[in-house]
Parts: C-alpha cells; structure tokens; sequence
C-alpha cells in the first residue's frame, strides 16, 4: 500500500470523526432541545435536567453510530478517490494487486501512488460534511431557542369585582328590632348602651354599603364591640373558676353558688341561697374564734385575688357586691351594718360566737339578694350580647371568630359555615339550621331565657296563626306558611321519634 | 535476472511499446489523412490480436489504410478481393497435380492469399456465404484445413475486411458467426472538408503509399504479451460482465433499453474483446490498469456488429450505437 494512499486513509479516518462528532452533536443538541422545550411547554412532566441528560447520551449512541457505520473499506475508499478524482481506477488496481509481483505491477502501483501523491488538499472531499454542519446548526439552534424560550405566564385574571350589597327591608326590621330589643333588655349599663349605640350606627353603615367588603367592614368592629362588652359584662364564670382553684371549702362553696347559677336555673332564687348558705356554714362551723378569723380572712382575702385575676370592672354590680362581701364596713342610714368578711375577722374577738353568727347572717342576707341580683344581671348581658351576635350572624352571615360558646347555643354542631352569601354565616358562623329539628334549649328573645326548640315554636306558631287570621293573606300564603311550620314540626316529630 | 534488471527490462518493453505505437502512428498518417481514432482502433486491434471488419461509403480510404498498414508492418500482406464468383479454394488454397521431376504424379497444396500475416479481405459481403465461410476458421484458430489436412498460419495474423454499407444488390451479408469473429468494426466516416482538402492535395502528389516499414512481426508479438500482463482490477471485470450480459433481453437483469431495443446480444467474445482491447489501449494511454473509461471507449466497435437491434429500435430511428450509448449509461448508473 503507497505511503499516499495511507495518507489519505488517516484523512478519511480524521474525516469519519468529524462527521460522527457533527452528527453526535446535532441529535444530542436536537433532542436535548425538543425535550427542554416540552417540558417548558408542560407537555411531559420531567425535570429540566433530564434534557441535558438524554442530549447527552443521544450526542454518544449517535456519534457512535455514525462512527461505525461509516466504517470505510480500503477497496471503498480506493474507489472514491479513483471516482472523486477521476484516476482510472488506479488506486483500486494498485490495491488489488498490492502483493503481485512484476514489473508492470510495480510500474502500476507507482504510477497510482504518484497520482495521489499529485492530489491536492481537496484530493478527498468529505461527503455529507455539509449535511452534518446543517444538523449541527439545526440542533443548536434548536437547543439554543429551547434554552432562551420562556412560556408566557398566563395573564393574571381580572380582579373579581366585589360582590354588591343592598341591605334589605327585612333586615333594616330585623336591625331595628334587635336595637329595641337590646336597648330594653336587662343587660347591665354601660354595656346595654353601648351595644345599642354600636347596632345604631351598625344600621347606619349597613344601609350606606353598597358592596360586601363595605358590610363586612362595618360589621367587624362592630361585633367586636359587642364581643367585647359581652365578655366584660359575663365575669361570673371566669370568677368562678378563679375561686375554685383557691381550694379553700368557702372558696369553693362561693364558686359552687356562683356556678350554679346559670341560665337554666336563673330565676331560682332558693337554690343559689341555699348554696350561698353552704358557704355561710363552712365559716361558722369551726370551733374556735381563731379558726372561724383565718377562714373569714383566707375566705375574703381570695375573693379579693380572683377579682384581681379577672378583667371586670370595678364598678361591675358582681364586682363591687363580691368587694363588699370581701371587706365591707358600711353603716346604713336605717343603722344596719354590713360587715364584710375580713372587718368580721377583724371584729371576731369583740364580738365573741353568738354576734359574728349573727353579723355574718345580715351580711350574707343583705350581700346575698344583691349577689342575686348582680348574677342575673350578668346573666341578662351575656345573652343579650350573644343574641345580639347571633343575630347578626343569621343576618348578615358574620360573626366574630372568638365567639365559640356553644353551652349558651347549645348547638348541635360548632363546624363554621364558610359561606360568605348571605344566607349563611362567614368565618366561625354558627349555622342557622343547627338549632332547628331539635329538642334543645334555644334562646327565646321575648323571655331572655333559654328554652326547649318546641316552646319556641309553639309561640311562633300562635303568633303565625293569630296574624293569618288577622290579616289580608291569600290561601296559597296561608297554605305555604302552614306547610312551612309542618316542615318545622315534621323535624322536631321525626327527631322525637327517633 | 535479480528483480531490479526484471523490472528494468519491463520498463524498457513499455517504453518500446509506446514509441512503436507513436511510429506507426506517425506512419500511418502520412497515407492516410484524419480517421484518428479509425487508425488507433486497428492499431489496437492488431496489438490485440483481433480482426477487424471496416465499413464505409466507397473511397474513403478503407483499403488504402489497410494497404498502407501492410508497409508499416513490415509483414506479408495479401489482398482478396471477394467477388459472388470467389470459391473458398481462391481464398484458403487448393491441392494440384504436379508432376514431380521424375515426371510422377503428386497432389501438392497451393496456399491461397489467406496465408499471408496481413489479409485484407476487401468487400466481403460480395462473396457468398460459403466463401465467407472459408474465412471462419483461419479468423478465429489461424489455420486453415483443406482435405483433412490441417496447415498452420504464421504469427501475427490479421484479417482486416472491408464492407459497403450501399449498394446492397448482389451482396450476402455476413452471418452472425462470421461477424462474431471480427474483434471490431470500424465505421469509417466521410472525411471533413479539410480533410478531403488534404486528401486531394495529397493524391495530387502521388497516388502510392509512402508509409516505411517500422514494426516487425516479432515486435508485435512482444507488445501483445505485454498487453495481456496489464492489470484489470475485479470491478473492471465485473463491470464488462454486466455489460455484454446487460445486452442479452433474455436475462431478467438486462437493462430497459436491452428489452427495449435489442433483438439479441452479444457473444462471449465481446467480453474477451473488451478486455483484451481495453489492455492495449490503456497502455497506448500511458496507464498501467484498465479503467472503466478503456471499456466504455471501446464498446461500440466490439459490440456493434455483435448485437442486433429489432424493429422498434428502426422505428424509433436508433442506431446499434445510440442503443450501447443506452446501455452503457444503464450499466454505470446500475453500479
């Protein structure tokens, strides 16, 4: 074989793996390319890496490929360059006869050699270069294109226009109802007026909203108000607990008197004196007149604790009546005395048994119907507050989120309706359908008290059935309404079956 | 002889080789104006080893190239002149009665005009074909047979003929087995009108032939071994196969134009022709292998009078030539 014809054969071969490395390139870039580009476009769901990779082992398994296919033969390649440069078949002639000997041989072999060696640099032209280079360009400016493309973000949608608001008729009623109804309600002043000032200028905002955001903005701090005074105006229980914790037999009998009143035995008068007698009793039953003043002092000193530990107004009635009870030293204008426990301890010695039995009677007496009294008019705020409340709820479908005090509701599921329309409440709304079908207490605004579903209805029934028969209704507004109170007594009936 | 002095000799045969074919080249032309390549085909021809048959309008100087070959060669020329009346024993020869010197009867064989190294059997579609005849033996095995008596015709020998394409009348035309015997045929064209201009002057001088004798019969023979020491490479081979075989309609891989146009195809000896041709030329080219280029250049004269071509090919106003140009052009573009 001429040393130029291996020349050419180590040109061919650098040739082969240009093209092979052109070839790699163009598919791997191409792939690598169509792949980012799918998956910006979210039509597969790969990590963007994985382009590079599959690019990658594309650009080997191609370039590869290519290599080997384009395995040349001697013989091919004698007949390319016999063909590209027109030499008469005389490489492929000197090749075949490479191992011959003689001199026609030999001349012919120098002949060929001498015909390469006389090519010029162009003497073996690299087919299918231009192809490659095409390939490659494609492929990068594909790959180029998908790494520079950014998919258009989807267009930020429209603002959604608030929806409007247009207080009703019905709900103007109700509001005025409600004001009327908290302005006569037995709710301790300052509370009830400032609840009541509260819903009036409520109404007034309410009837100026146009849009839910402007209702609900008017309705937030008002709740909160109302919240707020309902919570400063129901101290009882959060005493009560205070002085269950004080772990002393009077503390605790005090915090039973207190705990028992509540508002399903409001009114019962007997069974609070007959507890606050319970207390009266572990105080005089001690033997001795140093006892009976430690437990008059340790009793006063923690009723004074837990009115420092809960946030009532001093001048609540519960506030200023548990103080007296505390550390009293009030003379009457009819001379009566009211001692309270601590001025007792004090006088206990003087005194002697008999006088600080009789001294603590009289407190306890005179304390005690202002006790009651204090207790039922913090009974009478709590459920006006929290009527208030609810009511506003079943209006307007809002409440405030730290309303959760269902023993007063007695409702039968405390899951908030996340319905912002005007039939539900909003965010810890106490669902409006939860008390009915029932036979749980519900609370019954002509009373202010809490009483069974079925009284409830029963006197909203009466009253239906008295304006039917007073008033212009058509049959079929007769008919609906009846059927309506059939739904409601159909409920209650299957819920009693049961 | 060590390889280096083999070698040398070699060289010193290709070199001979081409300044023989420049002479007689060169000779050549001073009796016969233009016909270049007609004169490079018989040169070739001869080299080979192979007949030719020339055709041509009279007085184009079919046998004034012959004759005028016959000087350069240096060789016994004889001339025949076939005629319809021309029996086989006017060309190969014939037994007589002689007397011998002691006045006894003997048969003794008269050699005809074919025993001479050059032959110019002129018009011979003039003879009939059992004359013609005559000829096939001596053309393919060089020698000739007469009463079961064989004689040896002397090396080289080359039967050069000459046809009227005209004139048809009164002519046999000659069988496929005759024809297959010519190595070539040479069409021999009207000259250009310079040429005829050349002629004219020419002959206004001298009417002989001025070609020297400068090449022997021994030279000859040496050129031919050389010849058929030149390489031909396998897909040369190859590729003169498929050719002659692509001239067969026959052959379910013949080409379109074949079945086409071709009635049937040439013979073996077409191949042999071929390559054997195709030697001689590369080396008169100054190459050392046969090409592609060597084969094709020299398939119209081996295979013209080799195939027949049918009716649709007369219709379509073809020519045996246009038709090998077609297969030719299907046999490369099949490759």
């Amino acid at each position: 074989m001429g040393e130029n014809f291996s020349r050419l054969k180590r040109k061919a071969l650098w040739h082969r793996c240009i093209k092979s490395v052109l070839a790699g390139l163009a598919c791997g870039l191409l792939s690598a390319g169509v792949l980012s580009l799918l998956i910006k476009l979210e039509l597969l769901a790969f990590k963007p890496s994985l382009s590079l990779a599959v690019g990658g082992a594309v650009l080997l398994l191609v370039g590869l490929a290519v290599f080997l296919g384009l395995h040349t033969s001697d013989r091919t390649l004698a007949r390319r360059l016999d063909e590209q440069n027109d030499l008469k078949e005389k490489t492929q002639t000197m090749l075949a006869y490479q191992k011959e000997d003689g001199a026609l041989y030999e001349l012919q072999r120098m002949d060929a050699d001498a015909a390469l060696a006389g090519l010029s640099r162009k003497g073996l032209r690299v087919r299918g270069l231009w192809i490659c280079i095409l390939a490659f360009v494609l492929g990068a400016a594909v790959f180029i294109g998908a790494a520079v493309y950014t998919p258009a973000e989807d267009p930020p949608p429209p603002p959604v226009p608030d929806k409007e608001f247009a207080i009703t008729e019905l709900q103007i009623a109700a509001m005025e109802e409600l004001i009327a109804y908290v302005q006569a309600s037995e709710m301790a002043s300052p509370y009830r007026e400032t609840v009541a000032s509260t819903l009036t200028k409520l109404l007034a905002d309410l009837r100026l909203a146009t849009t839910e955001p402007q209702r609900d903005a008017a309705l937030t701090p008002a709740i909160e108000t109302i919240y707020e005074q309902t919570g400063s105006s129901s101290a009882a229980l959060e005493l009560m607990e205070a002085l269950w914790k004080s772990e002393s037999d009077g503390a605790k009998r005090l915090a039973e008197a207190l705990n028992y009143y509540d508002w399903h035995s409001a009114s019962e008068w007997e069974d609070f004196s007959a507890n606050l007698a319970n207390v009266r009793a572990t105080l005089i039953t001690s033997g001795t007149d140093t006892e009976r003043q430690i437990l008059l002092t340790k009793l006063a000193s923690q009723i004074q604790a837990a009115l420092s530990a809960v946030e009532i107004d001093q001048n609540d009635p519960l506030a200023v009546t548990l103080s007296r009870l505390a550390s009293a030293n009030e003379t009457n204008p009819n001379g009566t005395h009211i001692y309270g426990l601590s001025t007792l301890s004090a006088m206990t010695a003087t005194l002697g048994d008999v006088d600080t039995q009789r001294e603590l009677d009289a407190t306890f007496t005179a304390l005690g119907a202002e006790l009651f009294r204090a207790l039922s008019q913090h009974a009478a705020s709590t459920g006006t507050g929290e009527y208030a409340m609810k009511r506003l709820s079943e209006l307007f479908g809002c409440t405030h989120p730290a309303f959760e005090r269902p023993q007063f509701y007695d409702v039968s599921t405390d899951e908030p309706n996340t319905d912002s329309g005007s039939e539900g409440g909003g965010v810890g709304a106490i669902g409006g359908g939860a008390v009915y079908g029932s036979d749980d207490t519900v609370f019954d605004p002509y009373t202010g008290t809490y009483v069974e579903y079925g009284t409830i209805l029963d006197k909203y029934y009466a009253l239906m059935f008295g304006k039917l028969q007073d008033g212009d209704y058509t049959d079929e507004e007769k008919e609906a309404l009846e059927k309506y109170f059939d739904i409601l007594y159909g409920g209650f009936d299957e819920k009693d079956e049961e | 002889m060590s390889h280096t002095e083999r070698n040398a000799a070699e060289m010193e045969k290709v070199r001979i080789f081409s300044e023989k074919v420049a002479k007689v080249k060169e000779e050549l032309k001073k009796d016969v104006v233009g016909q270049t390549e007609i004169i490079e085909n018989v040169i070739i021809a001869i080299v080979a080893g192979g007949n030719v048959l020339l055709e041509g309008v009279p007085g184009v100087g079919k046998t004034r190239l012959v004759r005028s070959l016959g000087k350069v060669l240096s060789l016994p020329f004889s001339r025949i002149q076939f005629t319809p009346d021309l029996m086989p024993s006017d060309v190969t020869g014939t037994n007589v009665v002689e007397k011998d010197e002691n006045g006894k009867l003997n048969t003794q064989f008269r050699k005809g005009p074919i025993f001479a190294n050059l032959v110019l059997a002129d018009e011979i579609n003039r003879a009939t074909p059992k004359t013609q005849s005559a000829m096939l033996e001596v053309m393919q095995e060089h020698k000739v047979t007469v009463a079961n008596h064989t004689y040896p015709i002397a090396e080289p020998f080359f039967v050069l003929a000459t046809e009227n394409p005209i004139e048809q009348d009164g002519t046999y035309p000659l069988p496929e087995a005759q024809m297959d015997r010519f190595m070539f045929k040479l069409i021999v064209g009207f000259p250009s009108a310079e040429e005829l201009s050349s002629i004219v002057k020419m002959t206004q001088i001298t009417m002989a032939e001025t070609a020297q004798a400068v090449i022997n019969g021994e030279e000859i023979l040496a050129m031919r071994a050389l010849a058929s020491a030149v390489p031909v490479v396998d897909e040369v081979l190859n590729y003169t196969v498929d050719l002659v075989s692509n001239t067969h309609p026959e052959l379910a891989n013949s080409t379109a134009s074949t079945k086409k146009y071709v009635k049937y195809g040439a013979s073996p000896r077409a191949a042999q022709g071929l390559i054997t041709a195709a030697k001689v030329r590369a080396l008169m080219q100054g190459r050392y292998n046969v090409s592609y280029e060597d084969i094709n250049a020299l398939a119209c004269p081996v295979l013209r009078h080799r195939i027949k071509i049918n009716y649709t090919a007369i219709n379509d106003k073809l020519t045996v030539d246009d038709i090998i140009g077609m297969i030719v052009k299907e046999t490369k573009k099949g490759r």
